[in-house]
């Protein structure tokens, strides 16, 4: 059947021979596939960088393979997986870090979780509503030893690791007013941060981590006093009363302010620990305590009751506090059979204070102090607020008092003489003051005023009464020269006259007061045609006017009467003296 | 007679085959020469009685096309970002994400385009890679249907990457919505194109070379 097929020829080629022509170019594909594979493999390999470990105590919207490190806002890795501590207790996320930033984060890096958070001081990472929470690091530019394992913190450090400043622990006895995120404030301005107050371990102190930016870290140094602003301050003090409100965040948020009170403070380095005051006052007065050393203590006995006293009460001289008392004791004296009980107020002054300048010793102070004493210098208990009932120690200089010397053998420290102050009748007196103040009929008072107001002002436009004066005044010109000859005469003898004289003196007074009926139903007359005066005006103001007028009169009237009285109080014999 | 023969599928008649008899068709235009190697006079077409080399290539397709397959497994096929997250999914991941979603007959058409028609076509084309020259329990009929369902169903496979093109060039809403094709689209695209160049490169001949041996 072959033979019958009549079948082309073909083209004869020479055939390669060799290798290719046994093996199929085809290989290259897979080889070369392959070899992109194992390189695309390899590369994402050592690009995939560095798995580190951070501890949280939950993992709230922590999502596997989506949730990213950022650091200055730029995704550097993404979680791995999440997994829990061996105890359960903790959460670790293990985060793949790109390598570029890998070795940057060493020991000290931190590590919190960025959530959407509403506070005083605005609302932050309102981003992560929508994109999901994200994990933000923070560490330095310096490349440091690898660390793998980081405990992450609750809130976002409040001061990054490359800010300029100083880092101090403020210990405060609560921490009630301050939260994370308070300012710290000096002289208005904010120039720092606190971080979330904590107990101490035996709980009996709250530290806080605070943060002072450069460049007001230079203004803290040792002599440097925190104190308190949260809310408002009430004080109630020897100064009276004062309110002091810093600002509205601190009211909210609380606050600590600074301020160097004494100069010659050294620099402080960082984690140096500072006390939190409860206000400036009590920072100021913390500069006694810490002079302690420095500071010359004295004491001072009183008689009876010192209510009001207290440590911590101020110790004045001329005015000027110098110190304040430290402690009350009470101490028993035997003097024969009487024992009687003395209270002593321990005083603590500070030697710079008294005159001596900064620097001044203590005995240098002592000596003063005993040469003051010689000259009549006495503690005295003063009261320092009528209100309060607040008393300080005031060191008063009487020289008239019965000399006495500063005892310097008075165990434990000498004693300073003191003076009975009229405190214990002072208080009552002021007692008795307002108690007569209370009793006042103040409105019958003012009715009968206003009642003899009113006749005084008819009895003064009457006509009778113009015409009365004039004879008074002839009567009592007439009395006094009266007097006068009575007082030149000098002797006896002339009495007799000066009597009579007297007694016609005293007939033409009674002379005038005979007139004085009439003048009465003359009052009654004017009131009348006052009356229908007053029906007849109907414009007020002329009313009020003349009414004015009145007054006014009546108000001279009346002053002249005050001093006249005043004048016959004073000096009773002016009204015969004519002095 | 033999012509007959033939139009019986799965007989294990003998057949005279043209190379048997000493010629060869060309591939191209279907010109019958007697020797066995040379060039078509008409079409220019080489000539030759089985396809050369046809298993190595075919073995080295196979081989790219699963190496691509691995890529195409492993990296995201997409990448979808919106307003609240971005994610990256893998051609499983997909499916899963879907089948979470309820959405059954979509998970089961991605799944049988994306999984099971690349594997299968994996596991044809080298069963009958292996099974040329033996016996096997599939005869060579079957075996050559095989092989044409490959080459049919082959292109099919790209559906996947279809979606991700068409998604990718659609779903660009910025910020509000961003659908791009990961590197494993560009794998299983290439995954695809390789077993479909395996299953060309396969010379259906050799089928019926083994079912004469066999006999």
């Amino acid at each position: 059947m072959n033979e019958h097929i009549n079948a082309a020829e073909p083209e004869i080629r020479p055939t390669r021979q060799g290798l290719l022509s046994r093996i199929s170019l085809v290989w290259l594909v897979p080889v070369l596939a392959l070899a992109i594979s194992l390189g695309v493999a390899w590369q994402s390999y050592s690009d995939r960088g560095v798995l580190i470990e951070i501890e949280f105590d939950n993992a709230a919207g922590i999502e596997t393979g989506k949730t990213e490190l950022k650091y200055r806002d730029v995704s550097v890795g993404t979680v791995e997986h999440v997994t829990f501590s061996d105890d359960l207790s903790r959460v670790i996320v293990a985060v793949r870090v790109e390598n570029d930033v890998a070795g940057f984060i060493d020991a000290d890096a931190q590590f919190w979780i960025v959530r959407p958070q509403v506070s005083v001081r605005g609302i932050s990472g309102l981003g992560t509503v929508l994109s999901g929470v994200y994990i933000n690091g923070s560490w330095d530019a310096k490349i440091g030893a690898r660390a793998e394992r980081f405990s992450g913190i609750g809130n976002a450090p409040l001061v990054g690791p490359d800010s300029r400043g100083i880092s101090i622990v403020l210990r405060s006895r609560n921490g009630n007013q301050l939260a994370a995120g308070a300012p710290i404030v000096y002289k208005g301005i904010r120039v720092g941060v606190i971080e979330a107050p904590v107990l101490t371990a035996s709980g009996n102190a709250v530290i806080t981590n605070a943060f002072v930016e450069a460049p007001y870290d230079a203004l803290v140094t040792s002599a440097t006093r925190f104190w308190d602003t949260s809310g408002f301050e009430l004080s109630f003090g020897a100064g009276g009363v004062k309110l002091n409100v810093e600002s509205l965040a601190s009211l909210v948020e609380g606050g600590v302010t600074f301020e160097t009170l004494v100069s010659g403070g050294s620099p402080v380095n960082s984690g140096v620990y500072f006390p939190i005051y409860e206000s400036e006052a009590a920072a100021r007065n913390s500069l006694f305590q810490d002079q302690e050393a420095d500071l010359l203590s004295v004491a001072a006995e009183f008689d009876g009751s010192v209510g009001g006293l207290v440590a911590g009460s101020e110790v004045r001289f001329r005015g000027i506090k110098v110190g304040e008392v430290a402690d009350l004791t009470m101490t028993v004296e035997r003097t024969g059979i009487h024992r009687t009980v003395r209270l002593r107020a321990g005083l603590q002054i500070r030697p710079g204070s008294l005159g001596l300048g900064q620097d001044a010793t203590k005995s240098a102070a002592l000596g003063l102090l005993r040469d003051y004493v010689s000259q009549g210098l006495r503690a005295r208990l003063t009261s320092a607020n009528i209100l309060t009932g607040e008393l300080i120690v005031e060191l008063v200089e009487l020289p008239d008092e019965q000399p006495a010397v500063l005892d310097m053998t008075a165990k434990p420290v000498p004693i300073i003489p003191s003076v009975d102050a009229n405190l214990s009748d002072f208080n009552a007196t002021a007692e008795g003051v307002f108690k007569r103040i209370n009793a006042l009929k103040v409105e019958e008072l003012i009715a009968s005023a206003i009642d003899v107001l009113n006749n005084v002002s008819g009895l003064v436009a009457s006509d009778g009464a113009k015409s009365v004066l004039p004879e008074l005044t002839g009567t009592l010109t007439e009395a006094r020269l009266v007097l006068a000859e009575l007082r030149e005469a000098g002797a006896g003898a002339k009495v007799n006259s000066a009597l009579t004289s007297a007694e016609g003196a005293a007939k033409a007074v009674e002379i005038a007061a005979g007139k004085l009926p009439a003048l009465a139903e003359q009052l009654a007359k004017l009131t009348a045609r006052t009356e229908t005066v007053l029906a007849s005006y109907g414009e007020k103001s002329r009313l009020i006017a003349t009414a004015l007028d009145t007054l006014r009169d009546i108000s001279e009237t009346a002053e002249s009467l005050k001093s006249l009285a005043r004048t016959i109080q004073r000096n009773p014999n002016s009204l015969l003296l004519g002095r | 007679m033999q012509a007959d023969d033939l139009e019986i599928s799965g007989t294990k008649q003998a057949v005279t085959t043209a190379r048997k008899a000493g010629f060869v068709a060309c591939d191209h235009c279907g010109l019958v020469y007697r020797p066995a190697a040379g060039t078509c006079t008409r079409c220019g077409n080489a000539l030759h009685s089985r396809a050369p080399l046809s298993l190595q290539r075919t073995t080295a397709w196979l081989l790219a096309g699963l190496i691509a397959y691995v890529p195409a497994n492993i990296y995201p096929m997409l990448l979808t970002s919106t307003l609240f997250e971005k994610q990256e999914s893998t051609i499983l991941g997909g499916v899963v994400d879907l089948v979470h979603h309820g959405a059954y007959g979509i998970a089961f058409i991605v799944f049988v385009a994306s999984v099971v028609i690349p594997i299968g076509k994996f596991l044809a084309i080298a069963y009958l890679l292996l099974a040329v020259g033996r016996h096997r329990a599939l005869n060579a009929h079957q075996r050559h249907l095989m092989l044409e369902v490959v080459e049919f169903i082959g292109r099919w496979s790209m559906i996947d990457v279809f979606v991700v093109a068409i998604l990718s060039a659609l779903v660009q809403l910025d910020t509000v919505a961003t659908i791009n094709p990961g590197i494993a689209a560009v794998s299983f695209a290439l995954s695809v194109v390789f077993t479909m160049l395996a299953a060309q490169s396969f010379d259906p001949r050799l089928i019926w070379d083994g079912n004469e041996a066999g006999k």
